[in-house]
């Protein structure tokens, strides 16, 4: 009894103490985790470390409850990021997940972090993905409430496209940057605004709402105006989603003004809009090198069942968009398309000197411009004329400096304003709004990333395996095995 | 203190004349090896940029979910439970030296004796650089560091097993299943909502490799957390030890 009795006392007093010593343990770490105590030293050089004080402000003065998604997961095969054996990939998850802890840490718990990667659950992915609306080279969500921040790979690294069999290469990252600017964005700073003309819509009102709403979610402050804003207004880019009609003399001033100030414009008409209004545009719009053409453009298409029907109802593919431009670089990567209704071409004309102009997308040689509105054949003849045609330009001043200012994006058709909730619209829409701000062209914060590539020659390969395989290993048995003898003699 | 140092040296010596340490050591050269070996044969990434080596070697890769949690317990399980079967356990007690000294010294031992495990990793780079190529040793350093601080906790709670009994199977047992219980239940309960999540996210261990210090990052809360809780199994480890005195 006596035995058991110290045995008790033994076991409670040992437990007293290990829960002391836990407790101890447990309160210092939970000190040493605070962001103001926790110090994390970059010796690479490489990493988004220590975020700049600007981001780590930012996060703290995010809201409760904010998350940021990051989806690491396998990239598609082809991907031309994954030829020949690149390490762009591996690399940029790297710094992200970096970024990931960095943000957790920095937002003082107000974050909440999610890594969603090729270890985690698929359902999960697959649900977060579908939450999110996430699209291929979408790399992190900020999310602040109902205002969201998407981060795409081409604004967070910078890489060398992979040529004559050299894999591609990831030579720089902003994350710090695009991570601040976005927790700003998000937490407490200006949104841009955005001004979406509603006077002469080409559809009904309410359907812009899911467009605005999808501003908004993107983190910007956008309102539908039903007149143009003037020179005094603080719009920072002014969309006009289609034009019926041709625009009041207040209107026409104003857009005069916003044209000639080199404010962001993203003009879209389409073969609804009366000749007057698209020769106003067109001459406001001559320093650009840019006209809308009469006519509404017309492709043959292939249909579900296989039959092919020519409609004016047209979607541009991954083979029509421009590879290289801010604007559609990722829809071209993942080979994806975008329809258009009731589309008119864009020619491009001389122009002034001091503004460039590219193609965005284009239809091939197939299309056709009926020539009659009212009573389309939708059949092309030997007179009507053909393709290729250019149907949205972007424009730009050679020498931008700041923001968006002298951009402008010539859109022939409008139809993909009214239904943006569909993930190819939303992305164009979203892509072209950031370019028109200026947000892609931001190169400020890039960190240098050291690539060291190491391919061994057979000899080279045979000298480490024999050394790291055999010798080491065996080198060490056989001491062990020396020991062992000279301790039984 | 000379008593300190004298218990440090025949504790390191009595590792060094462990033949089974050696065999130990050989298997963890030869697991290492074949993972390096595969990593730049297999891994293109890894050729086309040697910076995401030391990741492998020293971060959440299968090494570290698999075989580290195992290997320092079986170095630390002869420590106190040999002494305990052995019945040396009482009479070193006994001896002119506090029993916190017998606890480092013995900890410390095994924790110069893993550099060599470690070492052998951080030559296949040095014999890596010797071939030409070029590594970001900032990173391998980190891994270093990272992967040892790692190991410094997985012997004391080896050495926290080992004062359970003079059973030796227990003593290896235990502590892996510790290792592998602070290895896994955080990663398990990463994603869980509350305190929990917090909590886990706080405990992980690999993301502390990999998002820290195989990334050339030194974090002071991730070296915290290794030593702090080596520091608690130390404790508990003397507190098993001298408890027995503490109530007559």
């Amino acid at each position: 009894m006596g035995a058991l009795n110290r045995r008790l006392r033994l076991g409670l007093l040992t437990i007293a103490a290990g829960l002391a010593g836990m407790a101890l343990v447990v309160l210092m770490l939970r000190a040493l985790s605070q962001p103001q105590l926790r110090y994390r030293w970059d010796f690479a050089g490489t990493s988004p470390l220590a975020l700049s004080q600007r981001s780590a402000a930012a996060l703290a003065a995010m809201p409760e409850g904010s998350r940021a998604t990051l989806f690491l997961d396998r990239p598609s095969p082809q991907d031309p990021l994954t030829f020949y054996g690149s390490a762009v990939y591996p690399n940029a998850y790297a710094v992200l997940r970096v970024a990931a802890e960095e943000i957790r840490i920095q937002s003082h718990g107000k974050v909440e972090v999610q890594v969603l990667d090729e270890f985690t659950a698929p359902v999960k992915v697959a649900a977060e993905k579908a939450r999110l609306g996430h699209q291929y080279g979408q790399m992190v969500y900020l999310e602040a409430g109902e205002k969201r921040r998407i981060l795409r790979f081409a604004e967070l690294f910078r890489i060398d496209q992979p040529v004559n069999e050299q894999p591609a290469r990831l030579h720089s990252h902003r994350v710090d940057e695009a991570l601040g600017d976005a927790a700003l964005r998000l937490g407490r700073g200006h949104l841009p605004r955005i001004a979406v003309y509603s006077g002469l819509l080409p559809f009904p009102r309410e359907d812009l709402g899911p467009f605005l709403q999808l501003l908004a979610s993107e983190g910007y402050q956008a309102a539908a105006v039903e007149s143009l804003p003037g020179p005094g207004d603080d719009w920072d880019l002014l969309i006009i989603p289609g034009q019926r009609g041709p625009l009041l003399a207040a209107d026409a001033e104003a857009a005069r003004a916003w044209v000639e100030q080199d404010r962001p414009l993203f003009l879209a008409l389409g073969s609804f809009t009366p000749a007057p209004a698209m020769e106003f545009w067109n001459q406001q719009l001559a320093p650009r090198g840019a006209a809308f053409l009469e006519g509404r453009v017309c492709k043959k298409f292939r249909g579900a069942t296989g039959l092919t029907a020519n409609a004016d109802h047209i979607a541009v593919t991954f083979e029509g968009m421009q590879a290289n431009h801010a604007i559609t670089a990722d829809l071209h990567l993942d080979q994806r398309w975008l329809e258009l209704g009731s589309a008119q071409a864009l020619d491009l004309t001389e122009g002034s000197v001091d503004y460039a102009r590219e193609t965005i997308l284009w239809l091939d040689g197939s299309a056709w411009i009926e020539p009659d509105e009212l009573q389309p054949t939708f059949q092309p003849s030997s007179r009507t004329p053909r393709g290729p045609f250019n149907m949205v330009v972007a424009t730009s001043r050679w020498d931008e400096q700041d923001g968006g200012r002298g951009r402008a994006l010539l859109s022939g058709s409008a139809t993909y304003f009214v239904d943006p909730q569909r993930a190819l619209a939303r992305d164009f829409l979203s892509s072209a709004t950031r370019w028109l701000l200026g947000e892609d062209q931001s190169s400020s914060g890039l960190v240098a990333l050291q690539s060291l590539p190491f391919r061994p020659t057979a000899a080279q390969h045979a000298r480490l395996a024999n050394l790291s395989i055999l010798a080491l290993p065996g080198a060490t048995l056989l001491f062990g095995l020396l020991v062992f003898w000279r301790r039984r003699r | 203190m000379t008593a300190f140092t004298a218990l440090l040296k025949r504790e390191v010596f009595s590792l060094l004349v462990t033949p089974s340490v050696y065999l130990l050591l050989g298997v963890w050269y030869l697991l290492n090896g074949l993972l390096f070996v595969y990593a730049l044969d297999f891994s293109p990434e890894v050729q086309s940029d040697l910076s995401l080596l030391p990741q492998y070697l020293f971060g959440s890769s299968l090494l570290v979910w698999l075989l580290l949690p195992a290997f320092p317990p079986l170095v630390t399980l002869r420590l106190l439970a040999e002494e305990h079967r052995l019945g040396t356990l009482e009479p070193l007690l006994t001896a002119p030296i506090s029993d916190a000294a017998v606890v480092l010294a013995k900890y410390l031992s095994a924790s110069i004796f893993f550099l060599l495990f470690w070492g052998g990793v951080l030559l296949l780079f040095v014999l890596l650089a010797s071939l030409g190529a070029q590594l970001d040793w900032a990173r391998v350093v980190g891994g270093f560091c990272g992967a040892f601080l790692c190991s410094l906790l997985f012997l004391a709670t080896g050495l926290f097993a080992s004062s359970w009994s003079g059973n030796l199977i227990l003593a290896a047992g235990g502590g892996a299943a510790l290792n592998y219980l602070l290895l896994f239940l955080p990663a398990i309960t990463e994603n869980a909502d509350g305190a929990v999540g917090a909590v886990a996210r706080a405990a992980h261990i690999p993301n502390m490799l990999d998002r820290g210090f195989a990334a050339g990052l030194l974090d002071s809360y991730a070296a915290a957390y290794f030593l702090g809780l080596s520091g608690l199994f130390l404790f508990l480890t003397w507190v098993r030890l001298v408890s027995r005195r503490w109530v007559p």
